[in-house]
C-alpha cells in the first residue's frame, strides 16, 4: 500500500505541473489585461506601459513561460499583481487557514448531519418522518446554495438578528478575551457552515440511508436482534458501522466539492479565504496569483482522489492496493 | 446575544470599543498606503487621512469650481456656513506666488508641522516625493500631474529646474510654458512622503516595500491595525496638527464585497456608511431597524449608449475614416437618442436620484454648463421621419432597410450592472417600435473595455466617471491614435479647436464661451447618445453627525465627523 501511495504521488506531480503549465498558458491568451486598470483618463498612457514592464509581461509568451518555469522550480511562485506585490504565499498562507477552517467544519457537519438523518430516515422506512426528511433533504439538496446564504442572511441577520452577516470577528472583539473571541468566531462562522453542509449532508444522508436499508435486511442484524441487544445496539453497532463501508469513501470525493462551495460563501459573508482570493485575482488578471491558487486546489483534488482510493482500501479488506 | 457567556465587562469594553468607533463599509482592500503608488479608492480613501497636503481642496458649489487653500491664502473666498472647525487648515502650504509669466509658483511653508516621528516637514520632502511621481520604475498612476514642469516637454521632469527647495520652508515649481494658476495649484499639491523614512528606498522594489504598509504620516489619523482583507483601523492621531487629531477615536474601514451583505449591515447597525445605494432599496433602508440617513453628492457619472461613427473594418484594415454604415450620419444618430424613453429610464430606476444628460458637461460643473441647452423629449415619430429622410425605409420583415442593409446590431454592455441591464432591456424595445433590431449582449467587464479600447463593438453602453478640470479631448479628438477613449471615432475639428482654446485660458471663466459652443456642437451631433447623471447616494447611520459629503468624496470632512453614542447598537 505505501508503494501505491508513492506511485500516485509520483503521478501527481506531472499532473499538477501540466495542469499548472495549461493554466499558464490559458490565462495569457485569454482576454484581458493585468494593467488594464491604469488605463483610464486622468492616467497618463505611460503607465500601463511601465506597469506591464514592471510585471514581466512585454516578453514574448515563451520567454515569460520559461522565466515562470525558473522560478516556480525554485518553489518561488512570485509577487501578486494586485495586491501590493506581497508573495502570493504569503497571500495563500494567509487566505488558506480560513478556508481550511471552513472546509474541515463542513466537512464534519455534512457527515454527523447526514448520517444522523440518513439513519433515522432507514430505520424509520416509510413513515411520515422518513418522507418528510426524503423531501426536506432533496429540498435543499437541489436549491443554489448562494441564493440559500443570501436567505439565511436576510432571515437570521437581518429580520431576526441573532447572527451577523458578514466577517469572521465582530468590532471590538479583541476585547472580548480569548474565550469571547472564540464564541464570538463561533458566532460568526455558524450561519456560512450551515449554508456549507446542509446541501451536502442532504445527498450523504440519501446514501446512508439507501446502505442503511440494505444493511438492516442482512441475516447478521436479524441475529443480533434475535441474541436480544437492544435495539440501539443493534443498529448503531452492527448495522451503521458496516453501512458506513461505501459513505467513508465520500470523504475524499467531497473535498473538491467543499472548496468550491466556499468560494462564493467566502464572497458573500466578507470571509478573505481561498476563495475569495481566487474570484478577485480572477478578474483582476492577477496570473502569478491565478497559478498559486490553481496550484493549492490542484493538489487538494489530487490528495482527495488519493484518499479516498486509500480509504476504500482500507475499510474494505477485499480491496487491495 | 450568543455572547452571554462573556463576562459583563468584557462586553462594556467591546460596548464602548463600538461607540467610538465609525465603521465604513468598503467594497475592497487598500493596495497600497502610499500617495505616490495607491491606487484603489480605498486606499486614497485611507491614506488621504494619514498623509498631510501642501493644500487643502474645496469644491465650490456656486461654481463648481475647486478652491485652493493655503493656512493663510486661498484661490477664491470661501462660500459662506463652512462649519466653523473646519477653519483649521490641514495644509503645509501657509502661503503661494504665482509669477507674472505664469510660469512659476512659489509656496511658502509653514514651519510648525511635523511627521509623527518628530521630524519637520520640509519643502525638500515635497521634492523628495515628486521625484519619485516622476520615476518610470514606480510607475505612479499620478505621473500626469508633472506633464507641465519643465522638462517634461522633452519627455522628462528636469528637477534641477522644475522643483526646487531652496530653505525649509521655500518650494519652487517652474513650468515649462504659462500654466493657469488654478492648475498649478491642482497639479502641485500632490501629498508628500517622509524623505528621511523612504530615501533609502531603491525604485525597484519601491512597491514591495514593507513602508507601503506602515505609513508615518502628519494627519489626523494614523494607521492602528491592517488586516488583509478584513479591515484597515485608523485611530485618532493626537500629535497631528494638520489640521488636528481626527474627533472620532477610531475608523474602521470594514471590506465587505459583496452588495446586498453591506445592505443588510447598514440595515442592522453594524456599519455606519455604505456608500453607492442602488435606488431600489431606499425603501428597505427607510424601515430598517437602524436609523439611516441618505445623502446624496453631485453628479459626476453618466452613462451613454455609444454609436461607433466609423466603419471600423475599414479603419482596422488600413486606416481609413468613413462613415459607419448604420451609425455615420448624425442625423441617424439624432434619431436614435429620439427614440429612446431616457425619461422612462430614470423614472424606472433612478427616480429622483438621476437626470438627463444632455452633454459630457455636469450640471455640477456651473461655471461651464450650458443650461439653456434642453435634452431631446421621447419623440418616435420625429425619430421615425429622420430615418426616413435619410433612407431607412421599412422592410419586409418590419426591420429598416436602406441599400440591401437591415438596421440591425448588437448592443453591448459590461457585466454585473443592474442599472445599464434595465435600461438596455427598455432600449431594445424603443428601438423595436421603430423597426431597428438590437440584440443584447453581455460581456465580463474586462473584455468589454478590451474591446471597447480597440474600438471593436459598433454600439455599447457604459459610463463615464468625470473629472472636476474639463478636459475631454481624450475622448472626443479627431486624432483617433491620440486619443484613447474615443471609442466612437467622433470627428469634429472645432470640438480639437474649443478644447485647446478653453486650455490655454489662463482664468477658467474665460474659457466658458468655447465650452457653451462644445455642448451646442455634441448637442447637435449626437456623437454618443447621453442618458443620464447618475446622482451617487451613501448612506449614513444616524448616530454620526457633522458629516458633509460633496462632489469630492464622500469623506471629505471625516475627521470632524462625531459620533453620538449607542444611539443604534443599544437596541
Amino acid at each position: 500500500m505505501i508503494f501505491y501511495i508513492f506511485r500516485r504521488l509520483l503521478v501527481a506531480v506531472p499532473l499538477i505541473f501540466g495542469v499548472l503549465t495549461l493554466t499558464f498558458f490559458i490565462i495569457r491568451l485569454a482576454p484581458g489585461d493585468p494593467a488594464a486598470f491604469f488605463i483610464q483618463p486622468g492616467i497618463s498612457p505611460n503607465v500601463a506601459e511601465q506597469i506591464r514592464q514592471q510585471y514581466g509581461l512585454d516578453d514574448p509568451i515563451y520567454v515569460q513561460y520559461v522565466k515562470w518555469l525558473g522560478s516556480v522550480l525554485q518553489g518561488d511562485f512570485g509577487r501578486s499583481f494586485s495586491r501590493a506585490q506581497q508573495p502570493v504565499i504569503e497571500v495563500i498562507a494567509q487566505a488558506l487557514p480560513i478556508t481550511v477552517t471552513i472546509a474541515l467544519l463542513t466537512l464534519v457537519a455534512n457527515f454527523v448531519l447526514g448520517i444522523a438523518i440518513g439513519v433515522v430516515s432507514a430505520v424509520k422506512q416509510n413513515t411520515l418522518l422518513d418522507r418528510s426528511l426524503t423531501v426536506g433533504a432533496l429540498f435543499f439538496y437541489s436549491m443554489p446554495e448562494f441564493w440559500f446564504a443570501l436567505m439565511m442572511i436576510i432571515l437570521f441577520a437581518l429580520k431576526l438578528q441573532v447572527f451577523p452577516a458578514s466577517g469572521l470577528n465582530e468590532i471590538g472583539a479583541e476585547y472580548f478575551g480569548p474565550w469571547g473571541f472564540f464564541l464570538d468566531r463561533v458566532w460568526h462562522l455558524v450561519l456560512p457552515v450551515t449554508v456549507l453542509s446542509i446541501n451536502g449532508a442532504a445527498g450523504i444522508a440519501r446514501y446512508v440511508r439507501g446502505s442503511m436499508l440494505e444493511v438492516i435486511r442482512q441475516d447478521y442484524i436479524r441475529t443480533a436482534r434475535a441474541k436480544g441487544l437492544a435495539e440501539k445496539t443493534v443498529i448503531l453497532k452492527h448495522g451503521l458501522r458496516n453501512a458506513l463501508l461505501p459513505v467513508i469513501t465520500l470523504v475524499g470525493g467531497s473535498l473538491p466539492f467543499i472548496f468550491s462551495g466556499a468560494l462564493f460563501i467566502e464572497v458573500i459573508f466578507a470571509f478573505p479565504g481561498m476563495g475569495r482570493v481566487t474570484v478577485e485575482a480572477i478578474f483582476a488578471r492577477d496570473y502569478p496569483l491565478i497559478i498559486a491558487n490553481t496550484f493549492i486546489s490542484g493538489t487538494l483534488i489530487i490528495l482527495g482522489n488519493l484518499v479516498a482510493d486509500v480509504l476504500y482500501a482500507v475499510v474494505d479488506p477485499r480491496i487491495k492496493l | 446575544m450568543s455572547l452571554a457567556s462573556c463576562s459583563s465587562k468584557e462586553r462594556q469594553a467591546g460596548q464602548g470599543i463600538a461607540d467610538s468607533t465609525v465603521v465604513i463599509a468598503m467594497l475592497g482592500d487598500a493596495n497600497y498606503l502610499n500617495p505616490v503608488i495607491g491606487a484603489s479608492v480605498t486606499s486614497s480613501n485611507v491614506y488621504g487621512l494619514i498623509y498631510p497636503g501642501l493644500l487643502q481642496s474645496e469644491f465650490d458649489e456656486s461654481t463648481g469650481l475647486l478652491n485652493f487653500l493655503a493656512s493663510e491664502q486661498s484661490l477664491m473666498p470661501r462660500q459662506p456656513g463652512i462649519p466653523e472647525k473646519m477653519n483649521t487648515s490641514s495644509a503645509v502650504a501657509k502661503s503661494w506666488n504665482m509669477s507674472d509669466d505664469n510660469r512659476t509658483l512659489t509656496y511658502i511653508l509653514r514651519d510648525d508641522v511635523n511627521w509623527n516621528d518628530g521630524t519637520p516637514i520640509t519643502s525638500r520632502d515635497f521634492r523628495f516625493t515628486y521625484q519619485l511621481y516622476a520615476d518610470p520604475l514606480i510607475a505612479s498612476p499620478r505621473q500626469q500631474y508633472l506633464a507641465e514642469l519643465e522638462g517634461a516637454q522633452h519627455g522628462a521632469v528636469d528637477f534641477s529646474k522644475a522643483i526646487q527647495a531652496p530653505d525649509d520652508t521655500t518650494l519652487v515649481f517652474r513650468f515649462y510654458k504659462p500654466v493657469s494658476e488654478r492648475l498649478a495649484l491642482f497639479h502641485t499639491s500632490l501629498s508628500p512622503l517622509p524623505a528621511h523614512i523612504w530615501k533609502n528606498v531603491p525604485s525597484d522594489v519601491f512597491r514591495q516595500s514593507p513602508l507601503n504598509q506602515n505609513p508615518l504620516g502628519a494627519g489626523p489619523y494614523r494607521l492602528s491595525e491592517w488586516k488583509k482583507q478584513q479591515h484597515i483601523l485608523l485611530e485618532s492621531n493626537p500629535d497631528s496638527r494638520l489640521p488636528g487629531p481626527g474627533t472620532i477615536r477610531r475608523i474602521m474601514f470594514r471590506i465587505i464585497p459583496d452588495y446586498t451583505v453591506r445592505l443588510a449591515q447598514l440595515q442592522t447597525g453594524r456599519v455606519d456608511v455604505v456608500e453607492n445605494i442602488k435606488p431600489e432599496d431606499f425603501d428597505g433602508l427607510r424601515n430598517a431597524a437602524a436609523d439611516i440617513d441618505i445623502k446624496t453628492t453631485g453628479l459626476r457619472v453618466y452613462d451613454y449608449v455609444g454609436w461607433s461613427n466609423i466603419d471600423q473594418d475599414a479603419y482596422h484594415r488600413d486606416g481609413t475614416v468613413k462613415p459607419h454604415p448604420l451609425f455615420g450620419s448624425a442625423d441617424v444618430r439624432r434619431a436614435l437618442t429620439l427614440a429612446i424613453d431616457r425619461q422612462g429610464i430614470l423614472d424606472g430606476y433612478l427616480g429622483e436620484y438621476g437626470e438627463l444628460s444632455v452633454t459630457d458637461i455636469s450640471p455640477s460643473i456651473k461655471w461651464a454648463y450650458h443650461e439653456k441647452l434642453e435634452p431631446y423629449t421621447y419623440d418616435p415619430q420625429e425619430a421615425i421621419r429622420l430615418l426616413e429622410r435619410e433612407g431607412w425605409l421599412p422592410g419586409p420583415d418590419g426591420i429598416r432597410r436602406k441599400d440591401g442593409r437591415s438596421f440591425s446590431f448588437v448592443l453591448y454592455t459590461n457585466a454585473g450592472n443592474a442599472r445599464r441591464n434595465f435600461a438596455s432591456v427598455i432600449i431594445q424595445q424603443n428601438l423595436r417600435s421603430i423597426g431597428i433590431d438590437c440584440r443584447l449582449d453581455v460581456q465580463e467587464s474586462n473584455v468589454f473595455f478590451k474591446n471597447l479600447r480597440l474600438r471593436k463593438l459598433d454600439a455599447w453602453m457604459a459610463g463615464w466617471s468625470i473629472g472636476l478640470e474639463i478636459d475631454p479631448l481624450d475622448g472626443w479628438g479627431s486624432d483617433l491614435e491620440k486619443s484613447r477613449f474615443n471609442f466612437t471615432g467622433y470627428r469634429n475639428p472645432r470640438i480639437d479647436e474649443l478644447c485647446n482654446l478653453a486650455k490655454a485660458e489662463l482664468n477658467p471663466l474665460d474659457a466658458r464661451p468655447y465650452w457653451i459652443e462644445y455642448q451646442e456642437i455634441l448637442h447637435r451631433d449626437q456623437p454618443t447618445t447621453f442618458l443620464y447623471w447618475i446622482r451617487e447616494t451613501q448612506g449614513f447611520n444616524n448616530r454620526i453627525e457633522g458629516e458633509e459629503v460633496n462632489i469630492l468624496s464622500t469623506f471629505y470632512n471625516i475627521d470632524d465627523w462625531t459620533l453620538n453614542p449607542s444611539a443604534t447598537v443599544a437596541r
